[in-house]
């Protein structure tokens, strides 16, 4: 389970010294002093670009490949050749936000913006509290169904989890390593716990989950845990599971009574699609997918289907406060119709939608929006 | 007076023009303007014939059609997904115990004498509503997002639903006989669920080509072109299945109003169409054909009977609200439940044809029609004043 880390300066310096059996790449001979006193960890000086470097340093065999440098380029062409090699997690640290689609094009795991994240941190610390301007959530529940899942539902979690700062609490089959969930979880910082011990759970799984997903929650909150987000895998429909409605989806989020976020992006949202109407849950569907924007550094596509100018005002004055771009998009068609149009384009990485029926919205396409949209889905109570 | 279609038509066009505006001073629904200058224009004796009547009796009966299509487009589905199965099971209930007393009540007055189809036609038109009148009061009073607002709404739209659908079964009953053919009505259902899950699919696959049906800014008008084209559908399909063609017209609405609620900009262009031309002819036409001779002969007697029926029918029903809201506020609900319009005259149209009621009947429902669309909607304004 090697890790390369590119760059020795004080980020590269802090994850080696969270990570053993690590090799750190520094161009500067200067640096290796300092970096020499980690325990378990090797130091090379070299160029972090330099393919044949990279080879004689385990590349081939790396299970993480994370990029910290402070320039850019180096970081692009270092997950490039890490790329190349199928490592299978790549981290890089981008500090121009318009360099962000080029990474994004490259398929790198996780492009992290330290700037607009330090900037967005600082601009919270100005005005605790006082905006409501809070995390969206601070304890997340991923129910796992099996090894499959653990790669997609639990990664779109650490991700939220990371920015949100919020703890991680899955409930997993036996059969899953927990390795590997813990080793990602300490990589990015977040606080996971495990709930696969338990005997009664694992009977309620077993028993339960396939036919009663609702089951499942309501054991959690009576006695484990009380999450504020669930955070599920996206399942796989077939035609007659549709017409007699079997998703286990759609049974977890109508019986959770919170927010349920389907996961199927896998990376930090770059744009956020809010819909809202003049239904009651409109301002939470804004508050979450605002919040959801700050912290992400997203930009948020408010796509409007009535006309409430009092909440899309709300949301752009908070959005002006926050530094999160806000762009508008008020519907003249048939507000169905675009909202399918808005989910399907391809340019939204999460969608954050009311669950139920609102009038305007029918239940029908809510549905269809949970199990077939092209995008991670949050549904909002 | 003889004349030609066309002076017909522009007489109509006329006071289809002015109706609205001087409706709207008074006070009262278009439509009760329409049918009173129905009536003048028949009482000073205008009329086509040969092709003209033809005509003006083709463009009447799609004007019923389209009357019953845009009825159909009222019913807002949406309605249970966001109020939940208690509003539809209180409006289910109010609907049977409606049916159940309409029935008793037809049986006991002996005015159909021992032909019970009558009396079992006469009990389903009494018990339909007027959603159409329902929805702007609710609104108007802003009780349009309340639990209490919706238990209305839901029980009218109910009430129209199942008159439209029960009326078709007993006329096809009636024509038939209990075969085989009964179950063609439910292979229209069939066909209305299969083009359903269709244009569930369509939107879903193809929005970007749909999106085009509800902008404005479209010179061939294809969202139009569409809509008529589902609604022919409908109604051909219903004539092929030997039901009335009225019953394919609402379904076509009611698709409409499933698939594409709030399609707002083609529903303000259908809407234009049908209230704009083609209604106007048929209630105008309506109000040409009423019979001021069979009122005076029989109707006029009629009607304190049918009120009073029309009134106990909705009333007594929405007792069974009181569990849920107080005495006056259930007393309300069934006082503007009680309005009827657009459907019973439409269905009464129906019941003249087969000669299941008889003109003067017709004439008394079609007064029915106008006194309560004016009273109990604002007989129910005044109750909820504060």
């Amino acid at each position: 389970m090697k890790t390369i880390i590119i760059g020795g300066g004080r980020t590269g310096k802090e994850l080696a010294a969270r990570l053993p059996d690590s090799v750190i790449i520094e161009k500067n001979p200067e640096k290796r002093e300092k970096l020499e006193g980690l325990e378990g960890v090797e130091v090379v000086i070299g160029d972090g670009c330099d393919e044949e470097l990279l080879k004689r340093v385990g590349l081939k065999d790396a299970s993480t490949f994370i990029s910290v440098t402070g320039d850019d380029d180096v970081n692009y062409r270092a997950a490039a050749i890490a790329k190349r090699y199928g490592v299978p997690r790549i981290i890089v640290r981008v500090e121009d936000p318009e360099d962000r689609a080029r990474f994004q094009d490259l398929g790198v795991d996780y492009v992290m913006f330290p700037t607009k994240m330090m900037a967005n941190l600082i601009v919270d610390l100005m005005h605790p509290r006082k905006d409501d301007i809070d995390v969206p959530f601070k304890k997340i529940l991923v129910p796992i169904l099996d090894d499959n899942t653990v790669k997609r539902a639990f990664k779109e979690a650490l991700l939220v989890a990371s920015v949100a700062r919020a703890e991680i609490t899955v409930i997993s089959s036996p059969d899953i390593e927990r390795e590997t969930m813990e080793l990602p979880a300490r990589e990015m910082g977040v606080s996971l716990r495990i709930l696969k011990e338990d005997e009664r759970l694992k009977d309620i799984i077993k028993r339960h989950l396939h036919y009663r997903g609702c089951i499942i929650i309501e054991r959690v909150k009576e006695h484990l845990y009380y999450p504020d987000c669930i955070i599920i895998d996206q399942e796989e429909l077939g035609f007659m599971d549709r017409l007699f409605g079997r998703s286990i989806v759609l049974k977890l989020i109508k019986c959770a009574s919170r927010p349920v976020l389907v996961a199927r992006t896998f990376r930090y949202y770059e744009q956020i699609l809010a819909i809202l109407d003049s239904s009651a849950v409109s301002e939470s569907v804004g508050r979450y997918s605002l919040l959801l924007a700050h912290l992400c550094d997203a930009s948020l596509h408010l796509l409007v289907l009535e006309n409430i100018p009092e909440v899309v005002e709300w949301i752009k004055r908070r959005g002006e406060k926050v530094n999160v771009e806000i762009i508008e998009n008020w519907v003249e068609g048939n507000p169905m119709i675009e909202v399918v149009r808005e989910v399907k384009s391809g340019k939204y990485q999460l969608a954050v939608i009311p669950w139920k029926g609102t009038g305007v919205i029918r239940a029908d396409l809510i549905k269809r929006i949970i199990n077939c949209a092209p995008c991670s889905v949050l549904t909002v109570v | 007076m003889i004349i030609s279609p066309y002076i017909l038509l522009l007489a109509i066009a006329g006071f289809a023009f002015v109706i609205p505006i001087l409706s709207g001073k008074i006070g009262v629904p278009a439509v009760v303007g329409e049918i009173i200058c129905g009536i003048l224009l028949g009482s000073l004796g205008l009329s086509v014939e040969g092709e003209g009547l033809i005509i003006m009796e083709f463009l009447a009966s799609f004007g019923l059609i389209f009357l019953m299509f845009l009825v159909g487009m009222e019913i807002d589905f949406s309605i249970a997904e966001t109020q939940g199965p208690k509003s539809f099971i209180i409006g289910f209930f109010v609907f049977l115990t409606t049916i159940a007393i309409s029935a008793y009540l037809m049986s006991r007055l002996g005015y159909f004498g021992t032909q019970y189809h009558y009396r079992i036609f006469a009990a389903l038109l009494l018990s339909s509503s007027a959603v159409g009148l329902t929805v702007p009061t609710i609104k108007e009073l802003g009780m349009l997002k309340t639990d209490y607002g919706q238990t209305i709404l839901i029980s009218a739209f109910i009430a129209d639903f199942a008159t439209v659908l029960l009326i078709t079964a007993y006329t096809l009953y009636l024509k038939k006989g209990l075969t085989m053919e009964m179950f063609l009505i439910a292979l229209v259902f069939i066909i209305f669920f299969a083009v359903y899950q269709l244009g569930k699919l369509a939107i879903w696959h193809y929005p970007e080509r749909l999106s085009a049906w509800f902008k404005s800014d479209q010179p061939s008008e294809i969202g139009v072109r569409a809509s008529f084209a589902l609604l022919l559908v409908f109604v051909a399909l219903s004539e092929i299945a030997n039901v009335e063609a009225v019953l394919g017209a609402f379904l076509a609405g009611v698709m409409l109003s499933l698939l594409f609620r709030g399609g707002t900009i083609l529903e303000q262009k259908l809407y234009g169409i049908g209230y704009g031309f083609l209604i106007p002819i048929f209630f105008i036409n309506v109000g040409m054909q009423f019979d001021i001779g069979a009122l005076t002969k029989g109707g006029i007697y009629l009607l304190p009977m049918l009120l009073i029926v029309a009134l106990t029918v909705k009333i007594v029903p929405s007792f069974l609200l009181i569990i849920w809201y107080s005495l006056r506020e259930s007393i309300a609900a069934g006082i503007l439940l009680s309005s009827r319009l657009s459907l019973i005259i439409a269905m009464a149209a129906i019941g003249l044809q087969l000669h299941l009621i008889d003109k003067a009947m017709e004439s008394a429902i079609i007064l029915l029609a106008l006194i309560t669309s004016i009273i109990c909607p604002t007989v129910f304004r005044r109750m909820h004043w504060h």
